[in-house]
């Protein structure tokens, strides 16, 4: 009994101590020459095989021992470590895993066998040092086959001297590593064990490097002297690093493999934790309970402590909350290992630098991220960056990068993926999308580069020229993308030919609590996550009602000119028969976005906000796409959580076809205005016409927004500076900008009625006292041909003669006017 | 399987729907309580419930009367819920009246008996003959599983719906 017990605590802390070897290792294979971290691992073997000895597991114990040996080797400079041998490594770390994953299973070692393992390690322990395998590197040879000529074992002197030289030969390859290099904040497998000190001296980042080189070899040449000469390679094309970066402190420091963690901190079990969240929520709710009681009653202690309860809820419940916050850095820490092997496999090399790995997130959240990311870690190896023959050719680094990114902003998680390879080609992408059928040639035609990028998200597409073991199976992006996003995430891409991808997703900080709009259906709550909310319509009036019109058996609303798919909440659950809703004397529409779509819920009422606290539903519930979960309310009664992703794939309309209905909608629409005029009246009170189709929008801008410079009148408007422009004044018929302003006061308040037209990008307003009607234009206009007059025209509106301004020669004065006024000025 | 046994005993939970007395066995069962308020599930057949919250766990109830095909519950009676736990998931199995708890000997356990009809075959693993009367044993995993149930009466939903707007032209 009490053997199990020690035996799961071995289990627990060996896993850790693995995952933290698989980084060792790599940092290692990278900083052959850190003895610190060599310790480490040795030291993190050797319990292993301690422990596998005294509980009496001799496979374990048979692996672990050759590992020992090898490293013990290694540890006293007797051989040195390249890439068969930390592959070696690598293997026999994954077998240790391998039998403590079967002892953790059913106690027994399985019968995996780990003969062949121990004889290899066993083999590269006896090689003589000669026999080490031959390194796959070249390129930075001309560097390699200068340096040992000069680099003597004693001087620093001598090395100066090299610096020179071996600088002028290599100005080419290097100069562009070294632009990236040091603008990096943290790198793996750093740790620089060379001569800081003088490096810190050189300002020339050629010199440091090569300064860098010098001193690995002058280390090398103190424990052998026969080896190949491009086993230094790794340390050279590893420039230095600040070592107070995140990653390099962390690395040595935190893993000790013998260390028992923290001192500060125990281990619990997740159930417990989960137990725990339950209860708070369930707190929260008495909490709620309590609150609504109290507030009936005058009883001050009773109002006292009851605040006093709220107060404690309200802090335990953020407290229990973080409780199941883990660093990003958890699931990161396979990434260095995967790195290595992936680059490995292709042929390819690559380092990895990790940024932000302390950003904390929500261990279920954790968890869902981690086949995502290691898709996309995949993918840049195998697709974005290019073999170091390659890269070289390019004017590149032999090295690809690949730079992850975590980071707090807005109450979400943001994750980067970004790697300097060759980027996404949209054309190799249009070309394949047709191919695949997935859009239509013209379509591909029309979308700029950004949009066809976006399109590998879309299932069944992967522009892998060749299918390899690692990834273009053509089943990974769009699986990422759902993945991400059924965690309520985004994903996003962006890529320059030539430069690299760059991989943004956004998830939220924890599933566990999430703001949510309450509405009701049928006499019944639901609950709708707040991320995939766009905004709320209410249509009142029969004549907005109206305007929902049927689209091949879908119900749509015009709104702002795109067609929004309805959907009657009611109906999709069946609740209630499909006419039922009609009989409202008003319209809720909750507008909602799913993946690239857009469509609006009708509900019979919207209730309020609130942080629910979300729980999973019964797992044979899963058949249903529409409800993602459950929550519990205030008075104790179960509402349903409704999966927005599900509802949209319900709506009877594709997106092609409500694009294509809504293009179709914005010309007939455009064509309809071109004879509707707008009929306003101006300060002066002289009334006056304009095409609607020539109008941007009608705003109300309020008076404080109005900045008065010395030339004109003008407001911020999205971002820009929007003059208003005085009609009258400009007709001749002004009153005093003073009068003006009193004019609108007494009109309407504190707004002044703007008609805002936007003229290739550049809003500018037009002032007026009021907007009179839209009325279509019947009959030809009579042009006044008097040159240069604001006036284009007089037209039969309404029955009634109006003149029709003429926007062009309004803007052509005005903007002449404004742009030598900015002339003089500047 | 891998049923709760006590030397060659086992502890069965027995309750009543109808006339009939069932069990399951007591490795399944959580707890026993009066039924409560249930929120209802859209989309899903008239076996389902709804949920109910249990300390704050959502748990699936489940009308067995319903499940088994045996006639409906009369009104006004309000029935007793059985938490069981299966695999991973909480459920509620909404029966007449708990029974009792049964120490009963294996050597007793006789074969499906001929006179149930398919639908209670197709749930029951056995029957113990007591003194007076017959004690039909349940497969709970059986009883629980109502994936498929559900997914045909979301499919059915949804060509009715599909029925339903072709056929009323819509507006």
């Amino acid at each position: 009994m009490e053997n199990e017990e020690f035996i799961r605590e071995f289990l627990e802390e060996s896993e850790e101590n693995l995952d933290q070897l698989d980084q060792d290792f790599v940092s290692l294979e990278q900083e052959p020459g850190d003895l610190e971290r060599l310790d480490s691992i040795y030291r993190a073997i050797h319990t292993i095989k301690g422990t596998s000895g005294f509980f009496g597991f001799s496979k374990l114990g048979a692996v672990a021992h050759a590992a020992e040996n090898l490293l013990s080797r290694l540890r006293d400079g007797e051989i040195t470590l390249n890439e068969g041998l930390t592959s070696a490594l690598l293997e026999s770390v994954d077998a240790i895993r391998d039998i403590l994953a079967n002892i953790g299973s059913d106690g027994e070692e399985g019968d995996g066998n780990y003969r062949q393992l121990n004889q290899q390690l066993e083999d590269l322990c006896s090689a003589a040092p000669i026999a080490v395998s031959e390194p796959v590197t070249t390129p930075a040879a001309d560097v390699d086959s200068v340096a040992p000529d000069h680099a003597e074992p004693d001087s620093d002197g001598s090395a100066v001297a090299d610096e020179q030289t071996i600088q002028h030969d290599s100005d080419k390859g290097v100069e562009k590593q070294t632009d990236t290099a040091d603008s990096e904040p943290s790198r793996v497998g750093l740790a620089e064990p060379t001569d800081n000190a003088r490096a810190d001296k050189e300002d020339s980042d050629n010199a440091r490097q090569h300064s860098d080189s010098a001193g690995t070899q002058n280390n090398e040449l103190n424990t052998a002297t026969e080896k190949p000469l491009s086993e230094r390679k790794p340390a050279n094309e590893n420039p230095a690093l600040p070592a107070d970066s995140p990653q390099a402190g962390k690395g040595p420091d935190t893993g000790k493999p013998n260390g028992t963690g923290s001192e500060g901190s125990i281990r619990v079990d997740v159930g417990l934790l989960n137990q725990l969240m339950d209860l708070v929520g369930e707190l929260v709710l008495a909490r709620n309970q309590l609150l609504q009681t109290e507030s009936n009653g005058h009883d001050r202690r009773l109002t006292n402590v009851t605040q006093q309860v709220n107060r404690i809820t309200t802090e335990l419940q953020e407290r229990v909350m973080q409780t199941r916050m883990q660093p990003i850095g958890n699931i990161w820490g396979k990434f260095p290992r995967l790195v290595r092997d992936l680059a490995v496999m292709c042929g390819k090399e690559v380092d990895l630098l990790m940024d932000g790995a302390e950003t904390e997130v929500d261990k279920s959240l954790l968890e869902a991220i981690k086949d995502p990311l290691t898709h996309l870690i995949r993918n840049a190896i195998d697709h974005g960056i290019e073999s170091g023959n390659d890269r070289l050719s390019y004017g590149k680094n032999k090295r690809g990068q690949l730079h992850l990114r975590a980071w707090h902003q807005g109450g979400k998680v943001n994750i980067e993926i970004s790697d300097n390879g060759q980027g996404i080609d949209p054309a190799k992408i249009r070309k394949k999308a047709i191919s695949k059928k997935l859009i239509s040639a013209q379509d591909a035609e029309a979308m700029g580069d950004q949009q066809l990028v976006q399109l590998i998200f879309w299932p069944g597409f992967s522009t892998a020229a060749q299918v390899t073991g690692i990834s273009g199976r053509g089943v990974g992006m769009d699986v990422v993308k759902t993945n991400i996003e059924s965690i309520g995430g985004t994903i996003d891409v962006q890529s320059r030919i030539g430069i690299g991808t760059a991989i943004k997703i956004k998830i939220p900080l924890t599933l566990a609590i999430v703001p949510a709009l309450i509405i009701s259906s049928s006499q019944q709550l639901f609950a709708i996550p707040q991320s995939h909310l766009v905004e709320m319509l209410r249509l009142e009036q029969k004549t907005e009602r109206d305007r929902i019109e049927q689209l091949r058996d879908t119900p749509v609303y015009r709104l702002r000119g795109e067609l929004l798919p309805i959907v009657y909440l009611s109906n999709l659950l069946g609740t209630e028969s499909a006419n039922a809703d009609r009989m409202h004397d008003h319209v809720n529409i909750v507008v909602l976005q799913a993946d690239n779509c857009r469509f609006g819920l009708v509900v019979d009422h919207v209730e309020r906000t609130e942080e629910i606290v979300v729980k999973a539903l019964h797992p044979s519930l899963g058949v249903i796409p529409h409800l993602a979960g459950a929550t519990v309310m205030g008075d104790g009664r179960v509402a349903l959580i409704l999966d927005v992703l599900g509802l949209a794939s319900d709506i009877g309309l594709t997106v092609e076809e409500l694009k294509q209905a809504s293009e179709l909608i914005q010309q007939t629409k455009v064509e309809q205005r071109a004879n509707q005029m707008l009929i306003f009246r101006l300060d002066s009170g002289r009334e006056l016409a304009m095409p609607l189709s020539e109008i941007d929008r009608l705003e109300d801008i309020p008076i404080e927004k109005i900045e008065q410079t010395e030339q004109m009148q003008a407001v911020q408007y999205r971002g820009q500076i929007m003059p208003l422009l005085q009609l009258s004044q400009l007709l001749g018929d002004a009153p005093s900008v003073q009068e003006l302003t009193d004019n609108h006061l007494s009109a309407k308040g504190n707004a002044v009625k703007a008609i805002v037209i936007n003229a290739n990008g550049n809003h500018t307003a037009i002032t007026v006292r009021e907007i009179v009607d839209v009325a279509e234009q019947k009959g030809p206009m009579r042009l006044t041909n008097k040159a240069g007059s604001l006036i284009r025209g007089a037209a039969v509106i309404e029955g009634k003669m109006t003149d029709v301004l003429d926007l062009d020669s309004v803007l052509q004065r005005t903007g002449l006017d404004l742009h030598s006024k900015m002339g003089a000025t500047t | 399987m891998n049923e709760s046994t006590l030397g060659s005993q086992r502890q069965v939970c027995a309750f009543t729907l109808g006339e009939h007395l069932f069990g399951i066995d007591v490795r399944y069962i959580q707890e026993v309580f009066r039924f409560q308020e249930c929120t209802p599930v859209p989309l899903t057949p008239p076996l389902v419930t709804g949920l109910l919250n249990l300390r704050g766990q959502i748990v699936l109830a489940i009308d067995l009367r319903q499940r088994l095909g045996l006639t409906q519950r009369p009104g006004g009676k309000s029935p007793t819920s059985i938490v069981v736990r299966i695999d991973d998931g909480l459920l509620s199995f909404l029966v007449d009246e708990l029974f009792d708890i049964l120490n009963l000997d294996n050597a007793q356990f006789e074969s499906i008996p001929e006179t149930l009809t398919n639908t209670e075959k197709q749930f029951v693993t056995g029957c113990y003959k007591l003194d007076d009367r017959l004690l039909i044993m349940l497969d709970a995993d059986q009883v629980a599983d109502i994936s498929a149930t559900l997914r045909e009466t979301l499919e059915q939903t949804r060509t009715n719906r599909e029925q339903q707007f072709s056929g009323s032209g819509f507006g």
